[in-house]
Parts: C-alpha cells; structure tokens; sequence
C-alpha cells in the first residue's frame, strides 16, 4: 500500500544528493593544488541519482498499470498495451494485499537489462 | 578482435566496450604516435634538464630534482604511494570503461609512455583481467590520481584484480594470462594517473542509465495519463512549436504518439467537466523536453571528455613536453577530437512554427539514443 512513500524517500534521497559536488572545494598537495573540481564525487551522485528515479518510475509504472484496468473493457492505445501487457506478464494485478517489494525489483530489472523488453517496444516509429 | 580509434570513439561504442569485455586493438598509426612522444621523453631526459614528473619530485616537491639512474622508481613509488582509494570497488563495467579511456588517451601520443607499457595495458584488458578500484578518494583534480593509481598497481602486478570471477592479487593473474607485468620508465607512472578517465567513466555510467530512465518515464507518463483519465489537448503540437524548444517538440509527440487510438481517451473528450490536468500530466513535454536538452547537452560534453588527453605534462609531437596548468585546458594538439557525437542538436536556431518539415531533421537527430543502439555499436 505505501510504495508511493518509498518514491517519496527516494525522490528526497535525490534531492539532497543534488547539491553540487562543486560547491565545495579543498586544497591539496600543500596548494599546490588549491582548487579542485570534485568530479568524481559528482559522476557518482549521478549514478546514485539515476538509480532511484529508475526504482521511482518503476513504481509509477506499478501504478499506472493497475490504474489502466480500472477502465476496462476500455483499452489504452496499442503501445500503451503492449507495456501493459510487459508489465503484467511480470507482475500479478493487486487485488488483494501480497509481498509487494519484488515486484518494484521485476520492473526495475525490467527498464535497467540490457534485454527490456521496453526497448524492443517500436514506440516512437516516426521519429 | 575490435579495432578502436583512440580520439574518436562514438558513445555507442563506448557503451558496448564498457557493458560487454570485447578485446581491443589499435591502429598502426597510433603506434606510430606513441613511439614518437616516447622518443620526446628520451630526449628530455638525455637533455637532464629539470622536466616536471620526469626527473623531478611532484606536487610541492616540483623543486626536487630526481638522478638519472632513479627516474623508474620515482614512478614505480608515485604509483605505490598514489593508491590511497577507499570504499567499495567499482563495477566491472565502470572498471572496463576506465581501462578503455585510459588506453585511448595514451594511444594519441601525447603522455610520452613507451609502446611497450600501452601494449601491457591492452593485453591485460584483453584477457578480461579488472584491477580492484576503490571507489573513493578522489577530487578529481589534475587527475582521478588515487582510483587511477590502483589501475596502474594492477597493470604493475600489485595489488588485487578480478580474473576470472574471482577476486585474487594481481601478480597469480598476471602470471596465469601469461602477461608480463607492467614496468615502468620515466614518465610513464605519470602518465597513468594523471587523467579524468575514472570521473568520466563513472559519469558515462550515470549518463547510459539516465538515458535508459528517460525513455521509460516518458512511457510512465504516457501510461499514467490514460490512467487517470488525463487530457492528450496539452501535447498538441502547436503549443510546443510556438515555444520553440526542439527537445519539447520532439517529447510532446511522443506523447500524442503513445496515447495515439485509446479508448480510453476517447471515451471522455466529450462531458467532461476537468478543465484542465495538473502540471504533472500536462506539462510533461516541457519537463522531459528540458531533461532531453540536458542529456544531450551532458552527452557532448562527455563525449568530449572521454575522447580527449587529460594528463599533464603532455608532448606535443613538434614541441618539447609542455606542462599544461589544468586537466581542463583543451588539448594541444594537431588533431583534437572535436567531432561531435552523432546525435548532437545540429542547431540552436528557433524553428519556424509554420513548417513542420524544418522541425523532423534536428529533433530526429538529437532523439538518436532513444532507438536501439545495439545494432550501431562497434562491430568485433
């Protein structure tokens, strides 16, 4: 019931992780080498970052399907479905209370394997 | 065996050469290169004048001058006393990709390191051996100096790898690929270090998945406006095209492409009393337009990077070594890798709003990376 606040921790995890690495600045090497950029630091927290929103979308994604099937016999567009239809193939529609924390795991294995199906998906055919 | 050209790697090529272990080679002529930067090293050693990291100490010690028959264990001890990193090790992909910048921005010539050390470093990424780099520990300074010192102890047989699925100290690797280990002369230990290869790969990581993320948002926003019944009226795209913004453009069919022929929508276009969607829906072409422009913006700038030499000093093939202040400085050289990567906004110009053709070239070109790449990636 509460993945949205595991989004929201995320989401606030990210927001203090995008504080600017190059903000601050320590000198080493006795000043020699007296400002420095801090790059490192900065290529990590993007990783950290990126893999949150993944595990965020991931939820969305969660959400999203199961609010599509509120409008059934109703059908979304034919790419829309076919997402669905990945989604689904997963994980199991929420009609009753379950472990819920694998499923956010499915679909974030899902966006971030190098065989998502996602990727497959032919959704932007004209551009 | 995968020929690679050192300075004009595309992104898609890095991508593959850090998500799988693909053996590597480089063109004759950069042999050629390599050999004549280590001949401008010979030479200013043979000179004995003072040259920053050739025969003198470093940082504050840059006064120090260091005899002839010491100048390999100056550099055998900068690499030893460089490995200070802490924290977990880096993934083996991000390890991957270090060793490839690395090499490539040795193989354009400008480090001054013999061929046989750049050949030493190639065998070793070419028998799947990953030096244990830890994670932490560096500012990123005049170089990632601590994680890029423990890629060198490896190289050298010291310290720990990853061969063969197992964690084991670098030496019995060594031994067992049948490599010699890395020995290195004047200069070389310097050249190794110093570079912005681990902050760019570490970087390129982050990009490779912000871009995966990316297009899976658009599909969860796309998604989610059918499932709350949102309205697709805000991704029309006379809204975006008097804008202006390429990226917005481009995102916003996305949008009306994705939510193309539902029922769903069409079952509330009329009688339904909402006026309009919150931001969250409706204004995701100007988000995701604005994400879109700084990916492509992020992606220039790294491409860049990750193509270019960031040690210093650096020999330039008509001038003797020349110390450059900062890793930032753009590279002295004849030939800098200046091509942009194929999928860089061509333009900046507004587009004109009444023409829908001047809109399709650019915006088609900058969305390159949200197709499958596999297929355009290096061929091995």
């Amino acid at each position: 019931m509460i993945a949205h606040v595991t989004a929201a921790a995320l989401v606030s995890e990210n927001k203090t992780l995008a504080h600017p690495a190059s903000v601050d600045s320590l000198p080493t090497s006795a000043n020699q080498e007296d400002h420095v950029s801090m790059a490192t630091f900065a290529a990590r927290k993007l990783c950290i970052i990126a893999q949150n929103v993944e595990t965020v979308v991931a939820i969305e994604l969660l959400a999203a399907a199961q609010g599509i099937e509120f409008h059934r016999p109703l059908r979304t567009s034919q790419p829309l479905e076919s997402l669905h239809t990945q989604i689904r193939n997963l994980v199991p529609p929420y009609n009753e209370d379950r472990y819920f924390a694998p499923d956010i795991a499915k679909i974030g294995l899902l966006m971030s394997t190098n065989h998502c199906n996602l990727d497959s998906l032919d959704l932007f055919p004209s551009s | 065996m995968t020929l690679i050209t050192p300075g004009s790697l595309t992104l898609a090529e890095i991508k593959t050469l850090s998500d799988t272990h693909v053996a590597i080679q480089i063109p004759e002529n950069n042999w050629a290169r390599v050999q004549a930067g280590a001949e401008t090293v010979a030479r200013i050693v043979a000179k004995g004048e003072p040259a920053y990291g050739i025969n003198t100490g470093f940082g504050k010690l840059a006064k120090v001058h260091i005899p002839d028959d010491q100048l390999a264990q100056l550099q055998t001890n900068l690499v030893r006393s460089h490995a200070v990193g802490v924290g977990p090790i880096l993934d083996p992909e991000t390890t991957r990709l270090i060793a490839i910048l690395k090499i490539a921005s040795l193989a354009q010539g400008y480090s001054g390191i013999q061929s046989e050390s750049l050949r030493t470093a190639i065998a070793i990424h070419n028998a799947g051996i990953l030096p244990c780099i830890p994670s932490q520990g560096s500012v990123g300074a005049s170089g990632d100096l601590a994680p890029l010192a423990h890629y060198t102890l490896a190289l050298m047989g010291e310290g720990e790898v990853i061969y063969k699925n197992q964690v084991q100290p670098a030496a019995k690797a060594l031994h067992d690929a049948g490599i010699n280990p890395l020995e290195l002369h004047a200069k070389e230990g310097l050249a190794f270090l110093n570079g912005t290869q681990v902050s760019t790969a570490i970087a390129l990581r982050g990009l490779f998945k912000t871009k995966q993320v990316f297009r899976a948002a658009i599909l969860a926003g796309a998604l989610s406006v059918d499932a709350a019944k949102g309205s697709d009226a805000p991704f029309d795209p006379r809204i975006h095209e008097v804008r202006g913004h390429l990226e917005q453009i481009e995102v916003a069919k996305m949008y009306r492409d994705l939510l193309s022929g539902s029922e769903i929508r069409a079952s509330h276009l009329e009688n339904d009393d909402r006026v309009q969607d919150p931001y969250s829906l409706r204004c995701q072409p100007q988000v995701m337009g604005a994400i879109l422009q700084q990916i492509n913006a992020q992606s220039n700038i790294l491409h860049t990077e990750a193509n270019g030499v960031t040690d210093n000093p650096l020999s330039s093939p008509s001038r003797a070594m020349s110390s450059v202040a900062a890793t930032s400085t753009p590279n002295p050289s004849p030939s800098p890798p200046t091509a942009l990567p194929s999928h860089a906004p061509k333009s900046v110009a507004l587009p004109n709003a009444a023409s829908p053709s001047s809109l399709t070239a650019p915006s088609a070109v900058s969305l390159h990376f949200l197709r499958r790449t596999q297929a355009s990636t290096a061929a091995s």
